[in-house]
C-alpha cells in the first residue's frame, strides 16, 4: 500500500517559490491500477517521481508498505527504488548498448546477481510480454512498441510493490498504444499495482481508478464504477 | 551492488564501442608511464655503469687518498700503510690514453702494484681468468701491459704483440704480456682498460716517484671514521680522503641536472596524461548522463556510479600502465645510446653495456600511472553524483554546467595562482643561502601556477568567448556565431579540452624558452671564451677533461716557433676539492686571455684580472661558485694544493658555464707554482693576420705529429660541435615536448568528437531546417579552432612565465644571474600556429562525422 | 707449474737428498715427511745451474737459465738467492729469500730495468700471482710441517721406484686444498705430485733422473703441468753442488741488485 500524507514539492527559482505539488494526500491500495490525469504542468510527473522515490517531497510524508520515502538518505531511497519500484518512461530509456535481456536484467544486475542467473529470468519475462524472439536484440533493432515492452519487462523483473508508468504510450501510435495498455491491464489483473500518468482519458480508462490533478493538487478521484471522493 | 557486474555488462560495451577514444585517452597515461620508466632505467643504467666501474676499479678499498691532478709522492704510501687500522694501502696511477690505430678508442690505464694489488682488487676467480704466459717477464719489463680479452679481441691484438698508445708522454709502445678476463678492474669502462705495473706506469707517464691515488682497505673491526681521521692526520693538508661511494655520489651529483631536466619533462607528460584521462572521463560522464540517470532511477546508488567510473579507469589505466612499462623499456633501449653519448660528451666517459632496472621501480611507475589516472578520474566521476534520477526522464540535450564552475574551483584556482606568485616573490627576496633557493621551490611555483591556471580555464574560456562574440564572431557568419554559442553552452567540458591545449603549449613554450635562454647564454659565452683560431689537443678538443690526454707544458715553445703563429695560450683544467666538494679549476694565461677575449665579468674589472692574477695567489670564481659558497670579490678562499692548503684572494666574479659545480679561474703560472703540474690540456693558437688558418694548423701538426698524435681544430668548427652536442643533450626533451603536443591534439579530437556525438540530434534538427553540410563542418571546425586558439594564447602567456621560472630554478641557481632570459619569439608564433592548426586538424574528423549525420536517424531516436 | 717461480721452487724441491734410512716398521705420513724435510733442509746449502722451459697452450716455448745459491743458518733459518741469466729480457732479474724459520720469511725481487728491489709482502705469499699458476709458495723453502696434516694412502711404484703415497692437507687453505705425493722409499724425494682444488686435479708434476750428489738424492729432471690452463714447465738441472758454505754477503739486497756478483 502506498500512502501520501499532505505531500508537497516546491522549487525555488531565484526568489520565487514554485509549487509543483501541494498538500496531496492519497492512498493507493495493493492491486490497484491508478491513472493520474491532468493538463501539462499540473504536477502529474512530479507526483509520480515522488511515489517512485526519484525525488523527495519538500513537505508531507510518503510511505510504500509503511516504509517512509521522506527524510531518508539518498542511498536508502535508491535501494527502495531498486527493490520496490518499477519504472516505465515515455522515452523508454533503455540503455542503447545493452541487449533486450540485459536491459531487462539490469535491476537484478545492480543488485549483484550474476548474469547467468539473471538471464533466464529476463528471458521468461520477455516471453511473457511477447518478445521471446527479441531477447538478444539491441534497442535500435526494436520498434517503439517493442522497446516499451522491454521497458515494462525491466520494470517488473524485481517483483516491485508498484509499477510506475509516465505517459508510457506518449511516443507510440494508437494501435501499439492499445497493445501496451492491454499488457499493463493484464499485469494488473495478475495482481501488479500500477500507477500511470497520462493526459489521455481513453488511456486512463484502462485503470481501475482515476485521479485528476490540477495546479499541483488533486481535483478529482474516481474509482471505475462511478464513485467519487 | 556488484561493481564487476556493471563493469562487465556496461563498461565493457562502452570500451568496445569507443575504442579510438579510449586509445587516445589512455595513450597519455601509457606514454607518461613509459617516459617515467625509460627515464628511471636510463638513469639507473648510467649510474650503475659508473658505480660498477668505480666498484670494480676500487675493489675492497673503502678509502681513497688523493691530492690534485698531478699526483703526490709515493712515500705517502708508507705513511698511510703505517696508520693503525689500515690493512692494505696500495698505490694507483690512473691515466687516460688512446689506442693509436685500430678503433682509436679511449683506454683507461690503471697502474697498480701487481705484487700486492690482489689484496684490494679481484683479478681472478679461477685460474683461467687471466692468460699471462710469463708473469716474470711482465714484472721485469717496463713496457709490459695487460689488456682485457674483450678489447684484444675487438682490436685483433694478441699476446706478445706490440701496441701503440697515445699518452700524456706522447705515443708509447707497449708489449701485451697477457689478457684479462672480465673480472674486477677488467670490467671497468666496459673493458676499455689496460693494466700496468705501478713502476712501469710511473716511467711511462712521467710520474717517477709519484702516485695518483692510494687505495686503502681497513683491518676487520676498525672504525671507518676513526681510521679516516687518523689518515687525515697523518698526511699533509690538502689531501682528500674519500670513499669510493663518495665518488659515485660525485657522479650522481654531476648527472643530477641532466636527470632533473628530463624528470621534470616526464612529470609534465604525466600531467598531460592526467588531463587526458580527466578530459575523457568528464566527456564520458556527460555523454552517459542519461544512462547514469536511468541506472539511478533503477536503483544504482551514487557511490556505485562513482565506483563504476573509477573501476573503468582502474582497469583501463592498469592496462595502459602495463603497456607503458613495456614501452618504457623500448624507449630506454632506444635512448640509452644518445643519453650515454650526451653524458660522455658533457660529463665523463659513460659506457653503458646493459640496461639496469629494478622490478620495484617498474611496478612503482605502473602504480603511479594508475593512481594518476584514478586521481584524474575522481573529479569528474564525483560529478556523476549530481546527476539526478529525474534527468533520465527529462530529455535535455546538454548537461547543466556543473562541476567545473563551482565557487570552490574558482577559489582553488585563484588560491593556487596567488600561492605561486607568493612563492616566486619569496624566492626572489630570499638570500642566496636560504633553504628556499632550490629548484624544488621554483618547480612548486611553476606547478601551482599551471594547475591554478588550468582550474581557471572555464572562466578564462568564458571571457574569451565574450571577447569573441563582441569582436570576431560578427565577421564569421552563422557558423561562427553558432560555434561560439555551442562552446558557451558547455563551457566546462570545452574548458577541459582547452586546458589540455593550454598545458601542452605552456610546457612547450616554457621549455623552449628556458632552453633557448641557456642555449643563447652558453653560446654567447663560448663565443666570448674561445677566441682562438686553432685549438690543439691530443684528443679531440671536446674530450679534454672527460677523457683527454694532457700534453707537456714545454710544447708551447715549439708551437710558437711555427711560422704564422701569433700567440699560444695554454689551458689546463681539472677538478679540485673545495669544502669537500668537487669544483672545476681552470687555468690559463690570464693576461693573454684578457687581451683577446671579451670575457664577461660579473664583478670586478678586467684590469684586476690582469694585475692580480698572474703569478699571485689570487683567483676569480664564477657566479655559481660565488652563490653556492657565499663568496664575494675581496674575500679569500682556501684551496688544497699538493703542498698543503693555500689561501687565495678572490679578485672578481666571472661568467663561466664550464661546470655547474662551480668554477675557479687561476693564472697558469700560479697553478704551476702551487700544483707542480706542468701539463696542458689544450693550446689555443692565434695566427698572424692574413695567414691561412688551415696552413698554419697543418704546419703545427707536421712539426709535432711525429712524437704524439695531435688534433688541430679550427675554433669555428669546435664551437659548432659544442653547439651540436648541447643540442643533442636537449634532443630527448624536444622529443618529449613533441609527444606532449601530439597528446594534446588527441585531447581536442576526443572533445570535439564527443561533442558531435552528443549533439547528433541537434545537428539533425539544424540540417532539417536547412543547414548545409559544409556549414555543419564549419561550426565544428570553428569550435575546435576557438578552443585551440584560447588554449594557445593562455599557454603561450603562461609558458613564457614558466620558462622564466625554469631558467631561474634550474640554471640560474647554478650558473648565476648572467644567464638572461631570451624569449624565443619564433616559438611563440609557432605555439599559436600549432595550437590553432592542430585544433583545426583535430576538428576535421569530428566535422566529417557531423556532416555525415543522417537527418532522419538523428531525429528518430536519441 | 709454468711460472718463473718454478725456478726457485723446483730448485728447492729438487735440491734434496738424503741417505736412505730403512725402516722396518710401517711409517706414518708425518714420519715420511720428516724424512723428506730432513733432506730438503740439507739440500738448502747449495749452488745450482738449471734450465727451465715454459710451454703454453698454443705450443709457445720460452727458455730461461738461472743460477741458485742457498745457505742454512741457525735453527731453521736459511737464505736463498736466485738470478736469471737468459733470456736477455730477464737478465739479472733475481729473488732473495731470508727465512727466519720455515714459517717466517721475507721475500724480495729485483728488476734491473727499474733498478728497484721490491719486497713481496708476506701476506701475499700464499696467494697466486695475478691469477696465474705461480704461487708465492714456490719462492720459499721447505714448509713448516706443523702447518699440514699427513695421511698415508698406500704404496705404489713410480719409475720402478717403490713409493709411499701420502696425502698432504694444509691446515690453512691455500691455492690447493690438498696434494698427493709419491715419495720414493729410501730416497725421500717426490717422484710425482698431484695438486687438487677440492675434488679437481689442477696440476701435476713428475720428477726423474734422481742422482745422489754429495749424498743428497737430487732429481735432475722435473715437469709440472697445469691441467686447467694447459701450461707446462720443464726443468733440468745442469749442475749442482752441495755444502757450498757461501758467505752471508752473497744473500744481501746489494748482492741481489748486482745479480750475486
Amino acid at each position: 500500500m502506498i500512502e501520501l500524507r499532505n505531500a508537497g514539492k516546491m522549487y525555488r527559482q531565484g526568489a520565487r517559490e514554485i509549487y509543483a505539488l501541494r498538500d496531496v494526500s492519497l492512498v493507493i491500495k495493493k492491486g490497484e491500477f491508478l491513472s493520474i490525469m491532468g493538463p501539462s504542468g499540473s504536477g502529474k510527473s512530479t507526483l509520480l517521481n515522488l511515489i517512485g522515490g526519484l525525488d523527495q517531497p519538500t513537505s508531507g510524508e510518503i510511505f510504500i508498505d509503511s516504509t517512509p520515502l521522506h527524510g531518508i538518505s539518498d542511498n536508502e531511497l535508491t535501494l527502495i527504488r531498486r527493490r520496490n519500484v518499477g519504472f516505465v518512461f515515455q522515452f523508454f530509456n533503455l540503455l542503447p548498448l545493452l541487449t533486450a535481456a540485459e536491459n531487462v536484467g539490469l535491476p537484478l544486475l545492480l543488485d549483484g546477481e550474476s548474469f547467468s542467473l539473471v538471464k533466464p529470468k529476463a528471458e521468461s519475462i520477455l516471453r511473457k510480454v511477447g518478445l521471446g524472439e527479441r531477447i538478444d536484440h539491441r534497442p535500435e533493432q526494436l520498434s517503439g512498441g517493442e522497446m516499451q515492452r522491454v521497458a515494462i519487462a525491466r520494470a517488473i523483473i524485481g517483483n516491485p510493490a508498484v509499477l510506475l508508468a509516465d505517459e508510457p504510450t506518449g511516443n507510440l501510435d494508437s494501435h501499439t498504444s492499445e497493445e501496451i495498455f492491454l499488457l499493463l491491464k493484464s499485469l494488473n489483473e495478475q495482481g501488479q499495482t500500477i500507477v500511470m500518468v497520462t493526459h489521455d482519458p481513453k488511456a486512463a480508462a484502462y485503470g481501475t481508478r482515476i485521479v485528476t490533478l490540477k495546479d499541483g493538487t488533486t481535483s478529482q478521484d474516481i474509482s471505475i464504477g462511478g464513485e467519487e471522493s | 551492488m556488484n561493481i564487476t557486474n556493471l563493469l562487465r555488462h556496461i563498461s565493457l560495451k562502452h570500451l568496445k564501442l569507443q575504442k579510438a577514444q579510449l586509445f587516445i585517452a589512455l595513450s597519455g597515461i601509457c606514454l607518461g608511464v613509459a617516459a617515467m620508466v625509460a627515464i628511471d632505467i636510463v638513469n639507473r643504467s648510467v649510474l650503475r655503469s659508473f658505480e660498477d666501474s668505480i666498484n670494480h676499479a676500487t675493489g675492497r678499498a673503502v678509502l681513497q687518498v688523493a691530492a690534485g691532478e698531478s699526483g703526490f709522492p709515493e712515500k705517502m704510501l708508507d705513511v698511510v700503510q703505517g696508520v693503525p687500522g689500515v690493512e692494505y694501502a696500495v698505490p694507483v696511477i690512473e691515466t687516460n690514453a688512446k689506442l693509436s690505430g685500430g678503433t682509436e678508442r679511449a683506454v683507461m690505464i690503471l697502474g697498480v702494484d701487481v705484487l700486492q694489488d690482489h689484496q684490494i682488487r679481484d683479478y681472478s676467480i679461477t685460474d683461467e681468468s687471466a692468460d699471462i704466459p710469463d708473469p716474470l717477464l711482465f714484472l721485469a719489463r717496463s713496457d709490459s701491459i695487460l689488456l682485457t680479452r674483450s678489447m684484444a679481441e675487438r682490436e685483433g691484438i694478441k699476446i706478445d704483440q706490440q701496441i701503440q698508445v697515445q699518452t700524456v708522454e706522447g705515443i708509447k709502445t707497449f708489449q701485451v704480456r697477457g689478457l684479462l678476463n672480465p673480472d674486477g678492474p677488467a670490467r671497468v669502462a666496459g673493458g676499455d682498460i689496460a693494466i700496468m705495473d705501478i713502476y712501469a706506469a710511473q716511467m711511462a707517464f712521467g710520474k717517477e716517484g709519484r702516485v695518483d691515488r692510494i687505495d686503502v682497505s681497513l683491518l676487520r673491526g676498525e672504525d671507518f671514521d676513526k681510521v679516516k681521521e687518523r689518515i687525515q692526520g697523518a698526511v699533509p693538508e690538502g689531501y682528500n680522503i674519500d670513499t669510493p661511494a663518495g665518488r659515485t655520489r660525485q657522479v650522481e651529483m654531476m648527472l643530477k641536472r641532466f636527470q632533473n631536466s628530463i624528470g621534470f619533462v616526464s612529470l609534465m607528460v604525466m600531467f598531460v596524461g592526467m588531463y587526458l584521462i580527466y578530459n575523457s572521463v568528464s566527456i564520458s560522464v556527460v555523454h552517459r548522463r542519461k544512462e547514469i540517470g536511468i541506472m539511478r532511477a533503477l536503483g544504482a546508488k551514487r557511490g556505485e556510479i562513482i565506483r563504476l567510473f573509477l573501476g573503468e579507469t582502474l582497469v583501463t589505466s592498469a592496462i595502459a600502465s602495463f603497456i607503458g612499462v613495456g614501452l618504457g623499456l623500448v624507449f630506454a633501449r632506444l635512448s640509452i645510446g644518445v643519453v650515454a653519448q650526451s653524458v660522455t660528451d658533457i660529463y665523463m666517459q659513460a659506457s653503458v653495456t646493459e640496461l639496469a632496472f629494478s622490478w620495484g621501480e617498474l611496478i612503482r611507475d605502473g602504480i603511479i600511472g594508475i593512481i594518476a589516472s584514478l586521481a584524474a578520474a575522481a573529479f569528474p566521476a564525483r560529478s556523476c553524483a549530481r546527476i539526478t534520477p529525474i534527468s533520465a526522464i527529462r530529455s535535455m540535450p546538454y548537461s547543466e554546467d556543473g562541476f567545473l564552475f563551482g565557487t570552490k574551483i574558482k577559489i582553488a584556482s585563484a588560491a593556487l595562482i596567488i600561492l605561486s606568485f607568493t612563492i616566486l616573490i619569496a624566492y626572489k627576496m630570499a638570500g642566496n643561502s636560504s633553504p628556499l633557493r632550490t629548484s624544488g621551490t621554483t618547480f612548486a611555483a611553476a606547478l601551482f601556477l599551471t594547475v591554478g591556471l588550468s582550474l581557471g580555464t572555464p572562466l578564462l574560456l568564458k571571457w574569451f568567448l565574450v571577447f569573441f562574440h563582441r569582436y570576431i564572431s560578427p565577421r564569421l557568419g552563422a557558423p561562427g556565431r553558432l560555434a561560439g554559442l555551442n562552446l558557451q553552452k558547455n563551457v566546462s567540458r570545452n574548458a577541459v579540452a582547452l586546458a589540455a591545449v593550454f598545458f601542452s603549449i605552456s610546457l612547450l613554450v616554457s621549455s623552449v624558452n628556458a632552453m633557448n635562454s641557456t642555449r643563447t647564454s652558453i653560446f654567447e659565452w663560448i663565443d666570448s671564451v674561445i677566441r682562438a683560431d686553432i685549438l690543439i689537443a691530443s684528443g679531440h678538443p671536446l674530450s679534454i677533461g672527460a677523457h683527454g690526454i694532457p700534453m707537456p707544458g714545454e710544447m708551447i715553445k715549439e708551437i710558437e716557433e711555427v711560422p704564422g703563429v701569433l700567440t699560444v695560450e695554454p689551458f689546463r683544467k681539472g677538478y679540485i676539492y673545495y669544502n669537500g666538494r668537487k669544483v672545476m679549476l681552470e687555468t690559463t694565461d690570464i693576461a693573454m686571455r684578457m687581451e683577446y677575449c671579451p670575457g664577461m665579468m660579473a664583478e670586478g674589472t678586467r684590469d684586476d684580472m690582469v694585475n692580480l692574477l698572474p703569478g699571485q695567489d689570487n683567483v676569480v670564481v664564477n657566479e655559481g661558485f660565488a652563490t653556492k659558497y657565499g663568496v664575494r670579490k675581496g674575500d679569500s678562499i682556501v684551496l688544497p694544493t699538493p703542498d698543503g692548503p693555500v689561501r687565495f684572494g678572490v679578485a672578481g666574479i666571472v661568467v663561466s658555464y664550464s661546470s655547474d659545480s662551480g668554477v675557479i679561474w687561476m693564472d697558469i703560472s700560479t697553478y704551476r707554482k702551487r700544483w707542480h703540474d706542468n701539463l696542458v690540456d689544450m693550446y689555443e693558437v692565434r695566427v698572424k693576420p692574413g695567414q691561412d688558418i688551415r696552413k698554419v694548423s697543418g704546419a703545427i701538426l707536421d712539426r709535432m705529429g711525429g712524437e704524439r698524435r695531435l688534433f688541430a681544430l679550427p675554433a669555428l668548427e669546435f664551437r659548432n660541435e659544442i653547439r651540436q652536442i648541447l643540442d643533442r643533450s636537449w634532443a630527448v626533451t624536444y622529443a618529449i615536448n613533441t609527444i606532449v603536443l601530439v597528446i594534446a591534439g588527441f585531447g581536442i579530437v576526443i572533445t570535439m568528437l564527443a561533442s558531435v556525438l552528443e549533439r547528433t540530434r541537434e545537428i539533425g534538427v539544424l540540417r532539417s531546417i536547412g543547414m548545409k553540410r559544409s556549414q555543419v563542418s564549419g561550426v565544428v571546425i570553428t569550435e575546435s579552432v576557438l578552443i585551440g586558439a584560447a588554449g594557445g594564447l593562455l599557454g603561450a602567456a603562461s609558458g613564457l612565465l614558466v620558462g622564466w621560472i625554469e631558467l631561474e630554478g634550474f640554471f640560474r641557481i647554478d650558473f648565476g644571474a648572467s644567464m638572461t632570459y631570451h624569449i624565443d619569439y619564433l616559438s611563440l608564433a609557432w605555439a599559436l600556429l600549432l595550437s590553432a592548426g592542430l585544433s583545426a586538424l583535430a576538428g576535421l574528423y569530428p566535422a566529417h562525422r557531423a556532416s555525415k549525420i543522417n537527418i532522419v536517424e538523428a531525429l528518430r531516436y536519441e | 707449474m709454468n711460472k718463473p717461480g718454478i725456478g726457485t721452487c723446483s730448485v728447492l724441491a729438487l735440491a734434496i737428498s738424503l741417505f736412505s734410512v730403512t725402516c722396518s716398521h710401517a711409517m706414518s705420513g708425518r714420519e715420511v715427511y720428516d724424512k723428506v724435510h730432513e733432506i730438503r733442509q740439507k739440500a738448502l746449502d747449495h749452488k745450482l745451474e738449471a734450465t727451465m722451459v715454459l710451454f703454453d697452450k698454443g705450443g709457445g716455448k720460452r727458455s730461461r737459465t738461472l743460477v741458485g745459491y742457498g745457505k742454512t743458518g741457525e735453527n731453521e733459518s736459511y737464505k736463498v738467492l736466485v738470478v736469471f741469466n737468459t733470456p736477455p729480457d730477464l737478465k739479472d732479474v733475481g729473488f732473495l729469500i731470508h727465512a727466519r724459520s720455515f714459517a717466517e720469511r721475507d721475500l724480495w725481487a729485483y728488476f734491473p730495468e727499474y733498478k728497484r728491489v721490491r719486497r713481496i709482502p708476506t701476506t701475499s705469499q700464499d696467494d697466486s700471482f695475478f691469477g696465474s699458476d705461480l704461487s708465492y709458495d714456490d719462492f720459499g723453502g721447505p714448509s713448516n710441517l706443523d702447518d699440514y696434516s699427513f695421511k698415508i694412502l698406500g704404496e705404489e711404484t713410480v719409475d720402478a721406484k717403490p713409493c709411499y703415497v701420502v696425502e698432504v692437507t694444509p691446515k690453512i687453505r691455500r691455492k690447493y686444498t690438498r696434494y698427493v705425493a709419491w715419495v720414493a722409499k729410501d730416497l725421500w724425494v717426490h717422484m710425482k705430485v698431484q695438486y687438487y682444488q677440492d675434488k679437481e686435479l689442477y696440476r701435476e708434476g713428475y720428477f726423474s733422473d734422481v742422482r745422489i750428489i754429495d749424498g743428497i738424492p737430487t732429481p735432475f729432471k722435473g715437469a709440472m703441468e697445469n691441467r686447467k690452463t694447459g701450461h707446462k714447465t720443464d726443468l733440468a738441472i745442469e749442475n749442482v753442488q752441495y755444502n757450498t758454505r757461501f758467505p752471508d754477503d752473497l744473500f744481501t739486497q746489494r748482492s741481489l741488485e748486482r745479480a750475486g756478483k
